[in-house]
């Protein structure tokens, strides 16, 4: 695994803001006990509960208000009641969308986002979970001229090679 | 003046543009469940009144849309797009950890346009095979519907658990019907709403509760891992069917075809068993992972075409997992598209449109889409993945679709909608996360409160 600091550095980077954040390296990373003690885990990803309360706070009433209000004044103007509701969800759906646009402003994700290319460590664990799978990992001869060519273009081709030869090693 | 035949194909044209760009987006945001996104947004496409075969395009280009999209996170940040990535994570990640992330976007996207355009066909000619039973189907609807939801329970995650609690469910659903119905209101689109939301609106119940609160808490930040960016072609962006080779395209394409007429199974299910089916005829490990990441995502666009397509011609019931989930505004949208479950009498796309249209819009929709989402996925994945993730938080997309819930229940049924939709929300996703009732059974036991439930009483129901 590399180093925390320098994951920061990547994430931050990427926001735009390494010259300042990557200064005091992995001092930014320790986030203060004011930005992690309300963090829960919610319908698969990370929030903050008071950041969450204040966006539905936000965004239901806002939303629902703005269909109720438009019920009434497409009420005037459109003929049919079917279709003068069916305007207004969609004043509804909108202000859903810009409220939800607002909480995304005002409250930024949970996340730290690193950006990394594999290194051998993860190859070498897969290749042993390939070896494991039914079926294993296969011979190079099993491959077509195609695929052959596919690895080699990715650098993998020496990657199952070598394992393919260690492989046999091992049996004989 | 304009040809009307012509006006119609560009109106189609643009529902369909509209729909793939709304959800190439949506499918970059990580977790957005098919049925709680693509439902609404249809509604409201319905309601507002656009043609008929605007509505089919729309929806199509959609679907399609989304599964090319949510290759992305799956494959790029390790987190699965949608309900329809989870079986796509165990190669995407592989993949990763070798270093190819950008293979298996590549050879997945390209897999989706290749079987989205076999599945439009193969599906059309399928639903009018079946059309001559359909008269015999859909006067024996209860207890199709009874049989299709004991099946689909048996295949989720509650196996018998779900079917036992089909009757309390289905009874549960009965009563509110029937209180509502007291009161002159006639709702469906508000419990479909709660279905979709039941695991969210379950977690938010949890939240409030101290301990199951402690049990869900976080000491950090979450740790996102994004895959560097890789462009390995020239051009602006490659030939699909370059990207897949002869035996990918070969397994695509027949796995596309065969899932394209299998429209009773989860697609879930389909996507998981197909891919074991092709992994275990390939003897090399690479080639294995790159070959079934390609022939399931091309499952997941074939069978979400098939299951919508193929119930909208011959029935006109919504007789499939996709019917009853993500498609159900094309077949119960009332004012506009109506199943009388009294008289059996329907009014939507079924008697709206001829097989020759399903046809023609079908493939309308299925190239807008790939013509719209595939350059999209091949040039601009790494920076839109980054872009959702750094901006987009979690707290706003929750608020989103809580507000989005309770706009549409209020507009369905006014307060009465809403506690409706809080109702079978908060029970369903309990009964979902607890014991694995699944979405797609929950919303199959809707269409036995109102079909089998009545007729279930008329048999038996005498002392």
């Amino acid at each position: 695994m590399t180093s925390i600091q320098s994951d920061t550095a990547g994430s931050m980077a990427l926001l735009g803001v390494g010259a300042t954040e990557t200064r005091d390296g992995n001092q930014s990373v320790a986030r203060s006990a004011s930005e992690t003690a309300n963090l829960v885990d919610l319908w698969g990803d990370t929030v903050n509960l008071r950041h969450l309360g204040i966006s539905l706070a936000v965004s239901v009433p806002i939303s629902l208000g703005t269909f109720l209000l438009f019920v009434d004044i497409f009420a005037g103007l459109v003929a049919q009641p079917q279709i003068s509701r069916a305007y207004a969800m969609l004043a509804g759906l909108v202000a859903c969308l810009v409220t939800g646009a607002i909480s995304a402003r005002l409250f930024k994700p949970k996340r730290v986002i690193t950006e990394e290319a594999s290194d051998p460590v993860w190859r070498a664990s897969v290749l042993a979970e390939l070896q494991n799978e039914r079926g294993g990992v296969g011979e190079f001869s099993d491959l077509s001229e195609a695929t052959i060519r596919e690895l080699e273009a990715l650098g993998l081709k020496d990657f199952f090679q070598n394992a393919e030869s260690n492989r046999k090693e091992g049996v004989a | 003046v304009m040809d009307p035949i012509l006006s119609e194909i560009l109106v189609a044209i643009a529902f369909a543009s509209l729909g793939a760009v709304i959800f190439t987006i949506v499918g970059l945001i990580s977790g957005t469940d098919e049925t709680a996104t693509i439902s609404p947004v249809t509604l409201i496409v319905v309601l507002l009144g656009a043609p008929p075969s605007a509505v089919f395009a729309f929806f199509i280009a959609a679907a399609m849309a989304k599964h090319v999209s949510h290759a992305i996170p799956t494959t790029l940040l390790g987190i699965p797009g949608d309900t329809m990535a989870i079986p796509l994570m165990r190669e995407a990640n592989l993949l990763r950890r070798l270093g190819v992330p950008h293979i298996a976007l590549q050879k997945m996207v390209s897999s989706a346009v290749l079987a989205a355009l076999i599945a439009v066909p193969v599906s059309v000619v399928c639903g009018v095979l079946l059309t001559p039973f359909g008269d015999a189907i859909k006067s024996a609807a209860p207890w199709i519907f009874l049989g299709a939801t004991i099946l689909i329970a048996y295949f989720s995650a509650g196996r018998f658990a779900a079917i036992l609690l089909l009757v309390p469910f289905t009874m549960l659903i009965a009563s509110l019907q029937s209180l509502t119905a007291a009161h002159g209101l006639k709702l469906s689109v508000s419990f479909f709403m709660g279905f979709a939301a039941g695991p969210l609106i379950s977690d938010l119940i949890r939240l409030m509760s101290p301990n199951e609160r402690q049990s869900m808490k976080q000491a950090e930040f979450r740790r996102v891992i994004l895959a560097p960016d890789v462009k390995s072609w020239s051009g602006y962006f490659p030939n699909p069917l370059k990207v897949l080779d002869r035996s990918q395209i070969a397994w695509t394409s027949g796995a596309a075809a065969v899932t394209s007429t299998t429209f009773v199974f989860s697609p879930v299910a389909l996507t998981v068993i197909i891919g074991e089916i092709v992994g275990a005829r390939i003897k090399h490990a690479y080639h294995r992972l790159t070959s079934v990441a390609s022939v399931r995502n091309g499952v997941t666009e074939s069978t979400y075409i098939a299951e919508t397509i193929i119930p909208l011609i011959a029935f006109g019931l919504p007789l499939s997992p996709v019917a009853v989930g993500p498609a159900w505004p094309l077949f119960n949208a009332p004012p506009r598209f109506t199943i009388d479950t009294a008289t059996g009498e329907i009014n939507n796309l079924h008697t709206m449109m001829n097989v020759w249209e399903f046809l023609g819009f079908g493939l309308v929709a299925v190239v807008v889409a790939a013509l719209i989402a595939y350059p999209f996925a091949m040039r601009y994945a790494h920076r839109a993945a980054s872009f959702v993730m750094h901006n987009i938080s979690h707290e706003s997309i929750v608020a989103t679709f809580i507000a989005l819930i309770v706009v549409i229940s209020w507009w369905e049924g006014g307060i009465g909608g809403v506690m409706v939709m809080a109702t079978v929300g908060v029970v369903g996703g309990f009964l979902n996360r607890i014991v694995g009732l699944s979405v797609g059974v929950q919303f199959m036991c809707f269409y036995m409160a109102v079909l089998t439930v009545p007729s279930l009483l008329k048999l038996f129901g005498a002392a």
